[in-house]
């Protein structure tokens, strides 16, 4: 029997249809995981998607259309689905038109030595088991939950462009949730460490050690007290200001937000809209972030700047808002699967170091507080309304230069046109960091990426939260 | 044409078998399938249609108390293989000494409507039809409020028809089929050059049109109050909760608590807490799968017990924790037929149908902003969802609020946090909850109004 999902068929039977555009994105995908709770093994799963995406263009109008069902006759329906689709908007729809870009052909896989599909099961539930007991035996600690999570995608992409691009990654990691009680309080802190690599990653450090640090924090900050709600000066690590980034510019610059007319920046490329130490980048490849060479519209991932020393310089396309919106395209095209149509998103977003010593940024703080990453939730913006949030895990107050006491439940809230303006100092310290539990939601669509930046100081954020 | 619901059915037949001849000694099969429409907009203009058809399915096995799971979206898959890895993995976990067997005795408990006709007849004509109608409602209810101009920015409409199924080694099996619509908008006003937005979130199970157009010329309506909206002092507060955001509190910071897991596992502070006073006593909060066109509306939950609607909640005292099959069984007593998956390959864990929350006592909407000496009205939060369960610690940064200063509605507010505990704003600090229980998805909520709420402003 042929390969139903030959992504070559499907874009002849397309072009047989009539379309003036096609491309066809098929994805194989693995997703083991392994969850200990409270020393029961809670659920070994692996997770297996196999299935096909059509994109087609008719009159400028686009329909897309997407199966798992294996038969030559559903994914032929599934073509004539997405022409249909397209054909239903010529009443009430708007014409859309692609960036023409020059064709790819590559193919691409993330640098790994272990594949940890070839690791014996009881191996990985050792390591598990492990980190539970070493978790569990920090004074305080009631409750515990490790995951080991793996990640294996393969996506194709094909147009009739002539695109061919493959692109194969690997993504692992372990998570520890440890709930700490003192009295009647109990506080969880959350914290997990993955990597674009293989089983190597989880043979390279002792994650008793990891899992034990959780639950040291967690038990701590069981016992620590709420912020006092008010305005203060910040200093964000490494992870909070990625976070940070992320909400409070990342998603303004999503082309497709600027183009709905929802986001806050448009028509403010050339406008400082931020501190003049403040450079922001999206990149596809940088080191311990998530990696994407190409974006699902067969599109090479390059390295963007969006704001350079303060000032706007542009947004992240994807192939149709690189022509709607104007600029290149930036292989920012991203879908969670093969079942979703693409959406701008962000790839790796940070900052770029300055030149202070990270201790510099705390010298002359009278009071104030250190946003530490480690715990923290993430955050949400409204592009629109110009607020965002995120959530900070267990932090410090500063005093008169020193770090002191801790507090929890530090939610943390600001404006895209202010906050950034705020900045102050910025350190020489740069970390990224991605996960395979998580990643960014928009539109219902889940895509796993990367951030992070140097220590920075912000002079005045709003900071409150619950108890 | 073969349905996906036929090829499930058929898998789940030949999975079972092959799993029990390699040595497992029950297994369990979990399929859901859907039919996917959906149209989004942008700037105005529907920008794109997608049509989707798919099926999906979780198998869990177990040797002896030994347990693997695995879930699927190949529907041709290497049986055998799968068989072997799944029941290898099984035989190499460590034992869940409480693991009761799977679920069995299979039945419907309360039926109410979920299956809509009209959604799955929808085509994509249909849909962009249906959303073309929303786009231009929420203009001219935007206009008529006195807008220069309203548009709908982003937003989407999805119709959805499809079904659950679960099937077990002991030879028992039952399915469900449902629709969905679900809709999504952003809506902005500009006025005098400066914009504000509001964001409806709509769902139900049935195609109400009616219905979904009274929502966008409310939110069309709304979208127009929150030009200029600043941050105000900080300070305490009394906080005006619009049913969606206490909705949207009530599912993160509150639903969880009451699962038996959570409980058994130490982390919920509902634990030793049954016959007690956890809330006010004008609360009562229901779980309900009998409403009909509900979200969260179903006759069984994803292991096959029937569902039933019960106070878990009566006047603030505690009734009873939800359970699902493995968590009653380790307490000697019955599921309550609450037991739902994260995905087709998780074990289930006990969840709401739908989490009913009501007040004993009610007040119109006017009559509760009448009773606020200095506060906010809440219409709309970013970063709820990182509330925490634990606890009870609750948080939010407000994108649309409004000042309300001796009843009277002063400015709009946003970029401040409000924090505090739900079981004190539930509780001693609850001044008044609304008389209209609203939904928004499996949440169905009134609004509340609480003192004492921390904000943290300028």
């Amino acid at each position: 029997m042929p390969d139903p999902f030959d992504p070559y068929a499907i874009l002849s039977y397309a072009e047989k249809l009539g379309v003036d555009f096609a491309d066809v994105r098929v994805q194989r995908r693995l997703y083991e995981t392994i969850h200990l709770d409270n020393g029961v093994l809670r659920e070994y799963s692996i997770d297996k998607t196999y299935g096909v995406g059509v994109r087609i263009y008719l009159d400028g109008y686009m329909g897309f259309a997407s199966t798992n069902k294996p038969d030559w006759e559903s994914v032929k329906k599934t073509v004539e689905d997405a022409l249909r689709a397209a054909k239903a908007m010529r009443l009430t729809g708007k014409k859309q038109e692609l960036y023409e870009r020059k064709t790819n052909k590559d193919s691409r896989t993330s640098a790994y030595k272990i594949s940890a599909e070839n690791v014996d099961p009881s191996m990985k539930i050792n390591i598990v088991v492990e980190a539970y007991k070493r978790c569990r035996s920090v004074e305080g600690i009631v409750s515990a939950l490790i995951r080991y999570g793996y990640e294996h995608d393969k996506r194709h992409y094909v147009s009739s462009w002539g695109d061919d691009v493959r692109v194969e990654t690997r993504l692992i990691g372990i998570g520890v949730l440890a709930i700490g009680r003192h009295g009647e309080v109990m506080e969880r802190v959350y914290d997990a460490d993955s990597a674009v690599a293989g089983w190597e990653f989880i043979e390279s450090r002792d994650w008793g050690i990891f899992a034990e640090e959780v639950g040291k924090l967690a038990s701590e900050a069981s016992k620590a007290p709420a912020i006092k709600p008010g305005v203060y000066t910040a200093i964000l690590d490494n992870e909070m200001v990625g976070l940070m980034l992320h909400e409070a510019f990342g998603h303004a610059t999503e082309a497709d937000e600027v183009e709905a007319n929802g986001s806050i920046l448009k028509g403010r490329i050339g406008q400082q809209v931020a501190s003049s130490l403040v450079t922001i980048v999206d990149d596809g490849l940088v080191e311990r972030g998530f990696w994407i060479p190409y974006d699902d519209e067969g599109t090479p991932k390059k390295r963007v700047a969006t704001v350079e020393k303060g000032v706007l310089k542009g947004f992240l396309h994807s192939l149709t808002t690189a022509k709607s919106v104007g600029g290149e395209p930036t292989g920012n095209a991203r879908a969670m699967s093969y079942s979703y149509p693409v959406l701008v998103r962000q790839t790796n977003t940070f900052m770029l170091p300055g030149e202070a010593k990270p201790e510099e940024l705390f010298e002359d703080v009278k009071h104030g507080v250190y946003i530490r990453g480690r715990g923290a939730l993430g955050g949400e913006v409204n592009p629109a309304m110009g607020t965002f949030t995120f959530i900070a895990g267990p932090s410090y107050i500063i005093e008169d230069g020193e770090i002191k006491n801790m507090v929890r439940g530090v939610m943390l809230s600001g404006m895209i046109l202010e906050t950034l303006k705020n900045v102050d100092m910025v350190a020489n310290d740069l970390k990224v960091k991605t996960s395979v539990f998580g990643g960014c939601g928009k539109g219902g669509q889940m895509v796993r990426v990367g951030d992070g930046g140097p220590h920075v100081r912000v002079s005045r954020i709003t900071i409150g939260g619950g108890r | 044409m073969i349905t996906v619901r036929d090829v499930l059915l058929d898998l789940a037949k030949r999975f079972i078998d092959k799993l029990l001849e390699k040595g497992a000694s029950e297994a369990e099969f979990f399929g859901s399938w859907a039919r996917v429409r959906a149209a989004e907009i942008s700037d105005g203009r529907i920008k794109r249609i997608s049509v989707s058809d798919a099926g999906k399915y979780g198998i869990r096995v177990a040797v002896g108390k030994r347990l693997a799971s695995i879930g699927l979206s190949d529907l041709s898959p290497d049986i055998d293989k799968l068989a072997e890895t799944l029941v290898k993995i099984a035989r190499n976990a460590p034992e869940d000494r409480d693991f009761p067997g799977f679920a069995t005795n299979y039945s419907r408990g309360v039926l109410s409507s979920t299956y809509d006709e009209k959604i799955a007849e929808l085509d994509p004509e249909g849909i962009a039809g249906l959303l073309k109608n929303v786009v231009d409602t929420a203009g001219d209810a935007g206009r008529g409020a006195g807008a220069d101009e309203t548009i709908v920015t982003q937003g989407g409409l999805e119709v959805i028809d499809g079904g659950k199924l679960v099937v077990n080694s002991f030879g028992e099996h039952l399915y469900e089929e449902n629709t969905m619509m679900s809709a999504w908008l952003e809506i902005k006003s500009r006025r005098d050059g400066s914009e504000s937005t509001f964001y409806l979130e709509y769902g139900s199970r049935r195609l109400d049109e009616d219905e979904i157009l009274r929502e966008t010329v409310e939110a069309a309506k709304l979208s127009t109050r929150f030009v200029g909206g600043k941050p105000v002092e900080s300070g305490k507060y009394e906080v005006l909760l619009h049913p969606h955001v206490t909705a949207k509190f009530l599912a993160t910071v509150l639903a969880p608590a009451f699962s038996a897991l959570h409980v058994q596992r130490g982390r919920s502070p509902l634990k030793d807490k049954i016959d007690k006073q956890v809330l006010s006593e004008n609360i009562d909060i229901l779980d309900d799968p009998s409403i009909n066109w509900a979200v969260g509306s179903c006759s069984f939950d994803d292991e096959g017990i029937p569902t039933s609607r019960k106070y878990v909640v009566s006047r603030g005292v505690l009734e009873t924790y939800l359970y699902d099959h493995y968590t009653a069984r380790r307490e000697n007593r019955y599921s309550t037929g609450n037991g739902f998956r994260r995905s087709v390959s998780s074990p289930p864990s006990p969840g709401f149908t739908n989490m009913y929350v009501a007040g004993r006592n009610t007040m119109e909407w006017e009559e509760l902003i009448g009773e606020i000496k200095k506060g906010i009205i809440v219409y709309g939060v970013i970063g709820y969802w990182t509330s925490n369960f634990v606890n009870g610690g609750t948080q939010a940064t407000v994108t649309h609020g409004l000042l309300v200063e001796d009843g009277e509605v002063k400015g709009p507010i946003k970029g401040v946090v409000i924090g505090g505990n739900i079981y004190e704003w539930l509780g001693r600090d609850l001044i008044g909850v609304g008389d209209k229980v609203v939904p928004l998805g499996d949440v169905h909520a009134p609004a509340v109004l609480i003192r004492n709420v921390d904000v943290a402003g300028r």
